[in-house]
């Protein structure tokens, strides 16, 4: 169970290494906040279709549709950010159109540095705290809690500072005010969740990262282990399985109506001692996890297909 | 299906992030170099344990001689992103004083970090250095974690594009222009772009980069040049591409995406690596037998709990066939090399070595063995 005031939070950024589960887990956290009767967005940063692939429905672009597990979802691209951006704040309707067709603008959110960063920091400003103020509202739907499938954890911390690097560029006027807002919306207001799996690499990688955001004066509000595993030998039985040998395992199926040879026995054996000694190891790099932030586990699910009610489960498991 | 790269001399390894490229790349380079090829693997970010059991450096740009089992060594090196990009300006900058003003710019500095493809470029180019200018007969690289396998290919045209583009100069055109009159000669595109800019960035932003543009100006032909070499390099019969996947349907996605890519840009593919994958044993038990035995004896429970773990291997192996199948009717030609989930990570020599096994099908000796022999 994560802690009760997580989801009270109106912006979660979510992260972790590639192939941990960082959208399963974002998925989750919005269900689990949808479940509350909050209204939730998930939204998908630079993604590659991980939410629409998830929940098995088309991707949703820049709009904002509702999904059958009671949240929205969208899809956060840099150049739709700053197109939006320039038609909002600087009125530019024909310009931002003009723009929009020109490959110059993929050069520039591709070329300058942090800048896709900070269009995306841009757009979860507009949808967590701008658009709250009634009369900028027009009509937007309110979130009370955006969730972030952000970019994996290398690229996270460089995404949070975005909005304060650019302060040192943009010294004046009204992008500096909105990049200050921005900033304090992202180092102060933001939770941070960083989803590891109990393996060397995701847990060293977790413990990095949440070192990176304190010396930048943030935190690690959460870590989720994904991916958890029961212990293969029920209490009293891992003795017994570490002495059998294959050809007394091969009997016990026999006497109990199933047909196995010796080798079937072995492959039982072998099979069942692996995962004994995977969710072992894993026991000890759940204890490593905890010096990252507070750690809530998630079971691995043995489902033959993974999609909504994989995510309902976990949620689930979030917020019981 | 084992994993071939004969004629290859150049192995690249890639796919998205989290898949065991780092073991991929380190059991290929392992083997080659059993096989007697001097060899040189050039890792990116290595495990921890991995890394001092090997005997992996640890610092970018740090290089270590690692032993690779049966009497034979590899040389290993870490990228040091910076410095092979102080040394590509060096090589162009064609004098001193350009030299030094490009690696003092504040613009250079940021870019030199922070530029998105900048680290998968100084990968290639660090590559081909390697084939260009030392003496190797297997070189094995490890790609960057990015986001998208398909980034390290982009980087290069990314990178060119970035530094020689239109958008750059146009960025800097306001600051150039200034103290010229009239906008005459810059295309309604770049007028309206500096003037955005100039409204929304002052022009602040644009003093660093146009400092920088002008100390690049002139090194940028030798720098496309250089960038064109490396992608030859990259598309001769001697390279070949490793995609290494897990076998769940986003990365295979991801795979397929870059399968596509090397064949339109005419680059080879060595073969696609399945990783990780779940096996579940081949008995199976009712669950009426399974819950029965779970009532009797230490054995008979353990027996039960040895039937459920395959019970639930079963699912996951399901879930992988059924994630690895469209992969295979889109894709009827590739081969896919299947390396089974081990029992646990790989951090050390033997578990390299497994994985060597599984991807070249046997043990691989040492030609000195195969003489004992």
């Amino acid at each position: 169970m994560i802690g009760a005031d997580l989801l009270d939070r109106r912006l979660l950024v979510v992260s972790g290494k590639g192939g941990v589960g960082k959208t399963t887990v974002s998925a989750a956290l919005a269900r689990a906040a949808a479940r509350t009767g909050r209204a939730v967005l998930l939204a998908e940063v630079e993604g590659r279709g991980g939410i629409s692939r998830l929940l098995g429905a088309p991707p949703p672009g820049f709009e904002e549709p509702r999904t059958r597990l009671g949240f929205a979802v969208t899809s956060i691209t840099p150049r739709e950010a700053l197109v939006e951006y320039l038609r909002l704040f600087f009125g530019m309707r024909t310009l931002s159109r003009t723009l929009a067709r020109a490959k110059v603008l993929e050069t520039a959110t591709e070329g300058i540095p942090g800048f896709r960063d900070l269009m995306t920091a841009g757009k979860l400003y507009e949808l967590t705290e701008w658009r709250r103020v009634p009369a900028n509202a027009d009509g937007r739907r309110r979130y009370d809690l955006v969730v972030v499938d952000a970019p994996p954890t290398g690229q996270l911390v460089s995404m949070l500072k975005a909005p304060g690097a650019f302060l040192d560029i943009l010294r004046m006027g009204r992008p500096h005010r909105q990049l200050e807002s921005i900033d304090r919306m992202v180092r102060r207001h933001a939770g941070i969740v960083l989803v590891a799996i109990p393996e060397e690499m995701s847990v060293a990688e977790s413990l990095d990262t949440a070192e990176a955001l304190r010396a930048e004066g943030m935190a690690c509000h959460a870590v989720v282990a994904n991916r958890v595993l029961p212990s293969a030998f029920p209490k009293g039985t891992r003795a017994a399985a570490l002495r059998l040998e294959p050809k007394a395992l091969a009997a016990i199926l026999g006497e109990a109506g199933v047909e196995a040879t010796e080798e079937d026995g072995a492959a039982l054996l072998e099979a069942a001692r692996a995962q004994d000694g995977r969710a072992r190891a894993q026991r000890d790099h759940l204890a490593a996890l905890a010096g990252a932030g507070p750690v809530t586990e998630l079971p691995f699910l043995f489902t033959p297909t993974f999609g909504p009610p994989e995510v309902d489960a976990l949620a689930r498991e979030l917020v019981p | 299906m084992t994993l071939g790269l004969a004629g290859r001399r150049i192995v690249v390894v890639c796919g998205s992030g989290g898949v065991g490229k780092t073991t991929v790349s380190a059991a290929i380079a392992t083997t080659l170099a059993r096989k007697g090829a001097r060899t040189v693997v050039m890792a990116v970010d290595p495990a921890k344990r991995l890394a001092t059991s090997l005997g992996l450096p640890h610092e970018p740009g740090e290089r270590s001689t690692v032993d690779a089992g049966g009497g034979a060594t590899l040389e290993a090196l870490l990228l040091d992103t910076k410095r092979t990009f102080d040394e590509l300006v060096e090589r162009h900058a064609g004098s001193p004083e350009r030299r030094d003003h490009i690696l003092e710019n504040r613009f250079y500095q940021r870019i030199a970090a922070t530029l998105s493809g900048t680290y998968e470029y100084m990968a290639m180019e660090r590559l081909y250095e390697l084939a260009t200018s030392e003496d190797w007969e297997a070189i094995v690289i490890d790609t960057p974690p990015t986001r998208s396998a398909l980034s390290f290919l982009d980087a290069p045209r990314r990178m060119t594009d970035f530094l020689g583009g239109k958008m750059f100069r146009w960025l800097a055109w306001p600051s150039r222009a200034a103290g010229r009159a009239g906008m005459r000669g810059a295309s309604m595109g770049a007028r309206v772009l500096s003037r955005t800019v100039g409204r929304i960035a002052g022009t602040d932003l644009l003093t660093d980069t146009a400092e920088f543009l002008a100390a690049f100006d002139g090194m940028y032909e030798g720098f496309k040049q250089r960038a064109a070499d490396v992608y030859a390099l990259l598309s001769e019969e001697e390279t070949g591409f490793v995609v290494v996947t897990a076998p769940e349907r986003a990365s295979l996605d991801e795979a397929g995406h870059f399968v596509e890519r090397l064949t339109s840009s005419k680059m080879h593919l060595a073969g696609v690596v399945v990783n990780r994958w779940v096996r579940a044993p081949a008995i199976a038990a009712p669950s009426e037998t399974i819950e029965e035995l779970a009532g009797g004896s230490a054995e008979h429970r353990a027996t039960a709990a040895c039937l459920e773990v395959a019970e639930r291997m079963r699912a996951i192996e399901a879930r992988g066939r059924a994630a690895v199948e469209p992969f295979g009717a889109a894709y009827p030609e590739i081969p896919l090399t299947v390396v089974p989930e081990l029992p646990l990570d790989v951090h050390d020599r033997e578990g390299l070595d497994m994985v060597a096994g599984h991807l070249f099908g046997r043990a691989v000796e040492t030609p000195e063995a195969r003489e004992a022999r």
